[in-house]
């Protein structure tokens, strides 16, 4: 069986406040400078991937893919001491952070030409453009069947996969046929295993083997702005501790108090 | 200007799906004849009603099959070839999103997901959707057409002039699907505490570890959950599945209080549709305080000690 898991490592906009990276007015922002980390949709997706890599008595061969991504290199070699097999990175030359269309036509072309995976494994959006078009867009391209609000999967016999789907009242698994896209959900509480020294020393040469699809459809007819996002509450600052001891009392209306 | 607004009669309920669309609607006033298509499953007999005075042309597709967004797409790419619309929109759930972007690839046109307003100038789209984990706002202006969207999450309104009116049935034939197997009986998710809680207490970095029991302390006095920021994780403050943002849980609190936290984007996400947020901080240019509602600008210390002696002194 053969699995593509596509991943993107974003700016960790947990480490620095939106005046400091934003730049109003235009489509550009600062974030060069910030900690980068795995989206993490795909921290997910890459960690239940890991997981039954090690679970599974089938030979699988699991690749994990990235556009765009050119400060994966220590990632790529975590991602080899986890078990995949290896790792790609899909060279552009452009922003491709508002371009679903464009970044699904190179996951496609990748597995169009080279990878021919039974299962594409995807997170659900990435924290830059928040475009949650991606995986909808690579099963549409090459004609897979696509579920979403993945949270967690097993694979089964050789062309069905049992996926554990997120819904409003709770979790269910369907059975379902490859070829096969699965978007990943946020699960609290999944975090990529880290590997031990030992295990990346191995790989410590590794690099991702980089490559350049042509295959490409956009439409170029727009432009974008981006602003601050001003979700201003009008805050009241209040000086004394007894008021805001007293107010956070009564807001709450006394409830919860154990006597 | 033909606008075709799409609602699918399946897991959200009609009703609800078209007060989105008038709630919608009322905060774009977009100019141009609207177009409603409602898909439904063949024999469910209903064909009237009650629904927003804009709307001018009702269709309802009827189809054999409507648990996979295949049929949904077929049914309506095959209609929308005879009558062409400048513009979709659809509901917000998985269900609608899944067939816009499918439905846009297959017309050729652009897409945008979780759009909070969308209005046509200069013979153009001006589109306005949050970007950067609801952080920035990003204004595209669009010239190409048909131009898809998906409303953001919280259009509710009550349609305020409604009319009964009786929609133009099509039926069209689908090919049946079958690669979903077989499915299990829903399993009830595995929610903590912190999903559900009226009220949270959330530390962050500015939290140090040996006063956390303090804060647990202050937590349970009030009836709170205890959650954390991705940093207070780190720190180990708190565990990994009480982490609150992005990367944990989105909550929507009757009160956060907010400890030693400077409210960065990821983090602001997931408490931003809390009721009241009261937030702690040495430092009043934090951005934690822009999306609070009231703020004490002091160390959390201060406050904890003051607090726990407030509730030895009355509770």
């Amino acid at each position: 069986m053969r699995i593509l898991v596509c991943y993107k490592n974003e700016p960790d906009l947990d480490k620095i406040p939106v005046s400091s990276w934003l730049t109003p007015e235009e489509v550009s922002s600062m974030t060069g400078y910030v900690p980068w980390q795995t989206n993490i949709f795909d921290e997910c997706s890459l960690e239940i991937t890991r997981r039954r890599l090690v679970d599974s008595k089938q030979s699988i061969l699991a690749v994990a893919l990235s556009v765009g991504n050119h400060k994966n290199l220590s990632f790529s070699q975590t991602l080899m001491a986890l078990g995949y097999t290896k790792c790609v990175n899909i060279m552009v030359d452009r922003d491709v952070r508002f371009s679903p269309n464009f970044v699904a036509y190179q996951i496609s072309g990748y597995a169009k030409q080279v990878e021919k995976p039974d299962l594409i494994v995807m997170g659900k959006e990435s924290a830059e453009g928040n475009n949650g078009q991606t995986g909808y867009l690579v099963a549409e391209i090459l004609g897979f069947n696509c579920v979403d609000s993945v949270v967690d999967y097993n694979l089964e016999e050789k062309c069905t996969i049992n996926v554990k789907v997120r819904q409003k009242d709770g979790d269910a698994w369907l059975k379902v046929q490859m070829p096969l896209v699965i978007i990943f959900e946020s699960v609290p509480g999944i975090a990529l295993k880290a590997p031990t020294l030992r295990e990346k020393l191995v790989y410590k040469q590794y690099a991702p083997k980089s490559i350049k699809i042509m295959d490409s459809r956009e439409n170029t007819d727009t432009s974008i702005k981006l602003t601050d996002n001003i979700n201003q509450r009008h805050c009241v600052f209040i000086n004394s501790l007894d008021e805001i001891i007293n107010f956070i009392i009564d807001k709450t209306n006394n409830i919860g108090l154990i006597k | 200007m033909k606008i075709g607004l799409v609602i699918i009669d399946r897991g959200t309920l009609i009703d609800t799906q078209l007060e989105e669309v008038a709630g919608f609607l009322n905060g774009n006033r977009i100019v141009g004849e609207k177009v409603l298509f409602l898909l439904k499953l063949k024999g469910k007999n209903s064909t009237q009603y009650l629904i927003p005075e804009e709307i001018h042309e009702f269709y309802i597709l009827e189809l054999d099959q409507i648990t996979y967004t295949e049929n949904c797409i077929e049914a309506l790419v095959s209609v929308c070839i005879n009558k062409p619309c400048d513009a979709f929109m659809f509901c917000q759930d998985d269900f609608s999103k899944e067939l816009c972007i499918r439905m846009g690839y297959r017309l050729n046109g652009k897409v945008y997901i979780g759009i909070k307003k969308i209005e046509y100038l200069d013979e153009s789209w001006r589109i306005h959707k949050r970007v950067y984990s609801n952080n920035a706002l990003a204004q595209i202006t669009e010239k190409s057409s048909p131009c898809l969207v998906t409303m953001e999450k919280g259009f509710k309104g009550k349609i305020k002039q409604k009319k009964l009116m009786r929609a133009q049935t099509v039926c069209i034939p689908t090919r049946i699907q079958n690669w979903k197997i077989a499915a299990s009986p829903l399993i009830p998710a595995e929610r903590n505490g912190i999903d559900k809680a009226k009220k949270i207490v959330v530390v962050g970095n500015g939290v140090d570890k040996k006063n956390i029991v303090l804060v647990e302390k202050f937590a349970k006095i009030i009836g709170a959950e205890l959650a954390g920021t991705r940093a207070a994780a780190e720190k180990g403050l708190i565990g990994i599945k009480q982490i609150i943002g992005i990367s944990g849980h989105i909550v929507a609190p009757e009160m956060c209080l907010v400890l030693g936290v400077s409210g960065m984007a990821a983090f602001v996400a997931g408490i931003e549709k809390s009721k009241i947020i009261i937030s702690v901080n040495t430092d009043s240019e934090a951005p934690i305080f822009r999306i609070s509602n009231y703020g004490y600008v002091k160390d959390y210390k201060v406050f904890i000690k003051h607090a726990l002696k407030w509730s030895d002194d009355n509770v």
